[in-house]
């Protein structure tokens, strides 16, 4: 607040700003559609079984015509998960993760490293079966769960967020300091991808030679690579 | 509580660190009469509709013995689980810690460090006054809610917490520096850390303050009462509409003519006249009661809020816990020139002074934000907003015109009149919705009937959301959201890329300022 610093407010030019590229978003792992397949196909199964039982006891054209309206229903919510899933991304940069998601009603939701206050991955029954994991990180304010990723590149995540959650804090402790750069100080910085989309990080690289502390570039996540190592156990809370 | 404690209490020197150590230094417990409160959170939690279920039964003579019997065990029960919760809770301070073990079943053991206590709140319930207590709530930095709340403690104690507390993060912000806390023992459950006095409201200022809120709210209190009385009249031996009040035709069905309908719409008036002054009346005695005395407090740490008659509330924050500065003003408050000031605070409640003056907010303004101008309010919304408003009303008049041909025949075009208004009350609104952004801040303005303002600093973002419904997608627009730690602060109907430029300058100014965000 006003005790902070010297209260400043000169016009800053937005074009300059780095800006979230929201065409480079990760997908989910292939398996998480067919996780949510399943839950469909056990609908599913469950109707035919009651089309076949009610067949018995009702007049023949009662259980097909509900039958047939549960299934087309079903068909429909299996095909809008489709789309759903094929829309859901996330986007790793290294001061920032965004989720995206919604079908009819679209958002992109961004969490600041900096305001991460707990991260922790939950794994349900069949998310185990097919190695899926879901990466939950909350912040004082709203939450922001991306599932469907596999168990590795979200421990890997995880690890990451806390990493620099806790170096944020450390700056954001001290605040005195000149802001650190932009370069990671953890095993990121050996791969992390700095030039490679169009204008935004074209920027961050002028700003890191610059030595201001705006840039954004995006981190590697695709492979694993890019990641600090994988934490012993990874359904323990960070915190 | 122990009387070695009170003994200590009376022998130190007041308001001397020492002093507040030996004697919190002791492990004490709650007064008992913290068991009254514990047995009010425990009734509050149980729900006044089941309290009245239970009423009913036992009043109404439909419970069997053996109700009877497993109702007074459980009672029972309930009693002497509350005992030993009060029994259980214990709290000490060792060395540079709060340490407060509680449980009944399984024990928690809190330690908490006396620089991480951000507040700590001294209130004073109607139940307190008479025995001199009060009840201290602990805020702590790790958590968005209250860590715990001491019942019923005497004062000396909980000034004490406060005072170790205060004295504990000056230490940390300033290291080697220690300031003298000024004491002022048995004043007013307000000021146990003084300060600069901001403002104080008279008994004339909160009249005006009750007289002028909407009085609608002021009849939620009555809702109760209302829903009981209509329960009640059920039970009368007799109808409360005597028969042949309604007019019936021979078929049966109430004749609805234009005599009726006007009728109802004069009682309906004069109920609604008549609920605005009761309204009024009790926003009057509320506004009288609860912010008797209101007084704000500038204090080392932050700002500090005491109010109340009956029941003495003492709330206070630090300045960065503060995510905002809002304002409301229903009409009749504008043109007295007051509004409802309201800051969001992490923690137990935000800290609301009603009836504040412009040069008053601008004073807490300058607190907070230093004497920066606010952002100015020169961006509007698309005007899309009127048309969404408009086809809404359509949408919802369809299905009313064939209830209302139904029902009331060649009346029915009546409500067809919500189109026009709906349009005519969004082009109003999408007229004085405005909003504007700085480097590091962001505002917004909105008024219909009532005037809204809000302002906060982009570095109190927790998340940032750009979201687009079917809608925005189609006309290249979208909504972008601000969420702090308490609350949020969201432009709709912006162009696609005035959003992203808001998003991108927010997650700028979170990601490189260093400033503390609580």
């Amino acid at each position: 607040m006003s005790g902070d610093a010297a209260v400043t407010n000169e016009p800053i030019d937005v074009g300059d700003l780095p800006r979230l590229d929201e065409t480079d978003f990760e997908s989910l792992h292939p398996n998480y559609l067919r996780v949510r397949f399943i839950g469909d196909a056990v609908f599913a199964a469950i109707v035919v079984v009651a089309m076949i039982v009610g067949a018995f006891l009702l007049p023949i054209w009662v259980p097909l015509v509900i039958g047939a309206v549960l299934l087309t229903l079903t068909a429909l919510s299996a095909w809008l998960q489709r789309l759903e899933v094929a829309h859901i991304g996330y986007l790793v940069r290294e001061k920032d993760f965004s989720y995206r998601h919604g079908v009819i009603s679209r958002s992109v939701a961004t969490v600041p490293f900096a305001r991460v206050q707990h991260v922790s991955i939950d794994r349900g029954p069949l998310d185990r079966l097919f190695g899926l994991a879901s990466l939950e990180m909350r912040t004082a304010g709203a939450d922001i769960s991306v599932p469907g990723i596999d168990t590795e590149t979200a421990a890997r995540l995880k690890a990451l967020v806390v990493d620099r959650a806790g170096e944020l804090a450390d700056a954001e402790l001290t605040p005195d300091q000149e802001p650190a750069t932009p370069t990671i100080a953890t095993p990121t910085a050996a791969t992390h991808r700095t030039a490679t989309h169009g204008t935004a990080t074209h920027k961050t690289a002028t700003k890191k030679t610059e030595g201001a502390d705006a840039g954004v570039s995006e981190v590697d996540v695709g492979s694993g690579h890019g990641l600090p190592p994988v934490a012993d156990d990874p359904a323990v809370d960070s915190r | 509580m122990p009387s070695v404690a009170d003994s200590v209490a009376d022998s130190v020197g007041a308001g001397t660190n020492a002093g507040d150590r030996l004697l919190l230094g002791v492990k004490s417990r709650q007064s008992p009469v913290a068991v009254v409160f514990i047995a009010w959170r425990f009734l509050r939690n149980l729900g006044a509709v089941n309290l009245g279920l239970a009423a009913f039964f036992i009043f109404s003579g439909r419970v069997s013995s053996l109700m009877l019997f497993g109702g007074i065990g459980v009672v029972t029960v309930g009693l002497v689980f509350m005992v030993l919760t009060w029994w259980r809770f214990v709290f000490v301070v060792e060395g540079d810690e709060l340490l407060v073990t509680k449980g009944v079943v399984a024990e928690e053991r809190l330690a908490i460090p006396l620089d991480r206590i951000q507040s700590v709140s001294i209130d004073q319930k109607f139940l307190h006054r008479p025995i001199g207590l009060v009840s201290a709530s602990v805020d702590t930095a790790g958590s968005a809610e209250t860590e715990f709340t001491i019942d019923a403690v005497d004062r000396a104690r909980a000034e004490a917490l406060q005072r170790l507390a205060a004295g504990s993060r000056r230490e940390v912000a300033s290291p080697g520096v220690s300031e003298p806390v000024p004491h002022d023992r048995g004043s007013d459950a307000g000021a146990p850390e003084p300060g600069e006095q901001l403002l104080r409201r008279t008994p004339i200022e909160l009249v005006r303050v009750g007289a002028s809120r909407w009085p609608w709210a002021g009849l939620v209190a009555l809702a109760p009462l209302l829903a009981f009385l209509n329960e009640a009249g059920d039970l009368l031996p007799f109808d409360v509409v005597p028969e042949g009040a309604v007019e019936e035709t021979l078929d049966g069905v109430p004749q609805i003519g234009p005599a009726l309908i006007i009728s109802v719409i004069a009682v309906v008036l004069g109920v609604l006249i008549l609920g605005a002054i009761l309204g009024m009346l009790l926003q009057v005695v509320q506004a009288l009661t609860t912010e008797w005395n209101l007084t704000l407090w500038r204090t080392s740490s932050g700002l500090r809020r005491t109010a109340g008659l009956f029941s003495t509330t003492s709330r206070a924050s630090t300045l960065p816990r503060i995510q905002a500065v809002e304002t409301d003003a229903p009409p009749v408050q504008r043109l007295l020139g007051i509004r409802r000031l309201t800051l969001p605070t992490i923690g137990e409640g935000d800290l609301v002074i009603p009836g504040a003056t412009s040069s008053e907010v601008d004073t807490i303004r300058s607190i907070l934000f230093g004497d920066d101008q606010p952002p100015p309010l020169d961006r509007m919304i698309s005007p899309l907003y009127v048309f969404l408003a408009v086809r809404s009303a359509v949408v919802v008049s369809i299905p009313l015109l064939v209830l209302a041909a139904l029902t009331v025949g060649w009346w029915a075009p009546i409500v067809g009149i919500i189109i026009p208004v709906s349009w005519w009350s969004a082009r109003r609104r999408h007229r004085y919705r405005r909003w504007g952004m700085t480097g590091d801040r962001i505002a917004e303005s909105y008024e219909f009937v009532s005037k809204h303002t809000g302002e906060m600093q982009l570095i109190k973002a927790q998340t940032v959301t750009l979201t687009q419904s079917f809608f925005e997608r189609r006309r290249g627009l979208a909504t972008v959201r601000l969420d702090t730690a308490e609350g949020f602060l969201a432009v709709p109907l912006l162009g696609l890329d005035d959003a992203r430029a808001v998003r991108d300058c927010a997650l700028h100014v979170v990601e490189t300022n260093r400033g503390r965000w609580m």
